[in-house]
């Protein structure tokens, strides 16, 4: 796991550590779904329902708040560490879209063989990376099968937490950090209640069809109306 | 769920559309799908089925690395590649389980098909689930262990555009696949363990759940197929729902495959055979009371085809409801032209 090191600050060492694998293991369920390179605005999207649907996987978020606002999520510390994470190998970057004031536009990121590889080892150190690594595989495949129409717009328009009228933009939307209410992993179990499936045996089921109810916002193909 | 408030607010959720997408199950994809792609991509397969060009062979890789074996081989990069309503250029490409993704096109590989696998087998890449466009006019094949296993592959049937929840449409594909696909030679190779003695593989069931569920998901490709869903009781073998179609109903198909011997050979008891049975009735009697059709699909591996063994089966399935269907399966080819002969179409409902 030290291969994700490259700071000697011990205080922070685990943190870095475990927030390097989480990033690895999203890029992971994009690459098996085919969508790498990720582009940074879909890899903040992606992170952020990461974060919503880890309780219906029985892992803890990276991260229980979000800033809403009209851009969408946006996570600078997970960017940093990409950009680390390209540094050491274990990701590649393509697209990179600079404008005439010099101020980077775009940006998309895949994960190396070496970055498989690596997260690939990291989950045999503990079971409990494995099963956080499966669960951050598996939400990132139910985004990439849906990212054409994933965007900031169906967030804000339907998603549990993001578009929770009691948050305005500007304000913190909290999941888990302070408020015991997670709207988006609730509408994911009302999913699963509704189609009689049990949702603790495969997640995965619920987290794949809420995705595609968001994207269905964007694709204007609001279902069966 | 750990945390969930006693309140279950849904926040900025829209219910209604919460609630539709339950019933339809619109986008339900499992972790642990036996398939290499997702259901999607036959979509994509029925647009690049027909050419009005001579055919021409297409390779796709399914591959859990697209991205990093396509950049480490130098291949060239198609944007959205499974979503293009139009055939790609002949040649080799490397894609993951989603449509949505991206393909990677290996360099050098073209119209030549005997060029293209040689040119797979020299990226090392040849032992990955493969299908193959092209090779005749419309017959799409699929190599499950690539190119290194020596196998003809197995067809992947045409799209229908009728429902799976009339009864006669899905009896007729299951009873296609059973006389066409389980007794196609590759097919039956993966079937038995020891074909002249009659010993199905001890995965019989799953390698028989693995192909019926491609060739449903290729049938009716607008529906979602599931195979394995967990339900408060267990777990049912493939459930059928509306996805896209906008057609209420379920579907649910408990499959049973019926061995007079195991996979080393041990005797299996007549006793033994009624009792697996009876508890697919069960299941499918357990699962969704609400379901528009239930099934129990036995497929017969038996040497001595006593069909007196189902008797009791018949009679509780016609007493609640749930659909019997009987499929004879042959370990040789002989034996497939045998029952043709005796039967006249080599399976019975």
């Amino acid at each position: 796991m030290n291969t994700l090191l490259n700071e000697n600050n011990e205080g922070t060492k685990k943190e870095t550590l475990y927030r390097r694998f989480w990033i690895l293991s999203l890029m992971s369920g994009v690459e098996e779904v085919g969508c790498s390179p990720i582009d940074l605005k879909s890899f903040n999207i992606l992170a952020y329902l990461a974060n919503a649907v880890a309780q219906c996987y029985g892992v803890p978020p990276l991260d229980a708040t979000i800033l809403k606002a009209c851009d969408g999520p946006l996570y600078p510390t997970l960017i940093w560490d990409i950009d680390r994470l390209v540094g050491m190998g274990l990701v590649r970057v393509s697209d990179i879209v600079v404008d005439v004031s010099k101020r980077l536009r775009n940006v998309s990121y895949a994960i190396t063989n070496a970055g498989l590889d690596c997260e690939e080892q990291c989950r045999m150190l503990h079971p409990s990376l494995a099963q956080t690594g499966d669960s951050l595989r598996s939400a990132a495949m139910a985004y990439s099968r849906n990212h054409l129409f994933l965007s900031k717009e169906g967030l804000l328009a339907r998603d549990g937490n993001y578009a929770d009228p009691t948050v305005s933009n500007g304000e913190v939307v909290d999941f888990g950090e302070w408020v015991r209410n997670n709207a988006t992993a609730n509408s994911i179990e009302k999913i699963l209640a509704e189609l009689g499936l049990e949702l603790r045996k495969d997640p995965a089921v619920g987290v794949n069809i809420y995705s595609r109810y968001l994207a269905a916002f964007a694709a204007n193909r609001v279902i069966n109306e | 769920m750990n945390n969930t408030s006693p309140s279950r607010s849904l926040g900025g959720a829209n219910l209604e559309l919460l609630e539709i997408a339950g019933r339809t199950g619109m986008g339900a994809i499992s972790d642990s799908d036996p398939v290499p792609w997702d259901q999607a991509w036959h979509t994509t397969f029925e647009h690049w089925r027909h050419t009005n060009y001579p055919p021409m062979p297409i390779m796709l890789v399914f591959c859990k690395r697209p991205s990093a074996y396509g950049s480490d081989l130098k291949c060239t990069q198609l944007f959205q590649f499974g979503v293009l309503s139009t055939r790609p250029k002949c040649g080799v490409y490397l894609v993951g389980r989603s449509p949505t993704g991206n393909g990677w096109l290996l360099p050098s590989t073209g119209n030549d098909h005997q060029d293209n696998c040689r040119l797979l087998q020299e990226a090392k890449l040849d032992d990955f689930p493969l299908v193959i466009f092209g090779l005749n006019e419309s017959d799409i094949i699929f190599l499950p262990n690539g190119l290194n296993a020596d196998e003809a592959g197995v067809l992947i049937p045409t799209a229908v555009s009728g429902s799976p929840f009339k009864d006669e449409l899905l009896t007729s594909e299951l009873v296609h696949f059973a006389t066409k696909n389980l007794a196609s030679g590759d097919l039956r190779k993966k079937l038995w363990e020891k074909a002249n003695h009659y010993w199905p593989i001890e995965q019989a069931e799953r390698t028989i759940q693995l192909f019926l569920l491609i060739s449903l998901r290729a049938v009716f490709k607008n529906y979602e197929i599931l195979a394995e869903p967990p339900v408060v009781a267990g777990r049912i073998d493939i459930l059928i729902l509306s996805g896209d179609s906008k057609e209420p109903g379920r579907v649910i198909l408990e499959l049973k495959a019926v061995r007079q011997f195991g996979s080393t050979g041990t005797p299996v008891s007549k006793s033994t055979v009624i009792t697996q049975i009876h508890e697919g009735i069960i299941q499918a009697l357990t699962y969704f009371k609400d379901a528009t059709n239930k099934y129990i699909c036995l497929y017969d591996m038996r040497k001595d085809k006593v069909s007196s063994i189902y008797d009791d089966a018949r009679l509780k399935c016609d007493s609640c409801g749930i659909k019997l269907r009987l499929f004879e399966v042959h370990p040789s080819a002989v034996e497939v032209r045998h029952a043709i002969v005796a039967s006249g179409s080599g399976s019975t409902k």
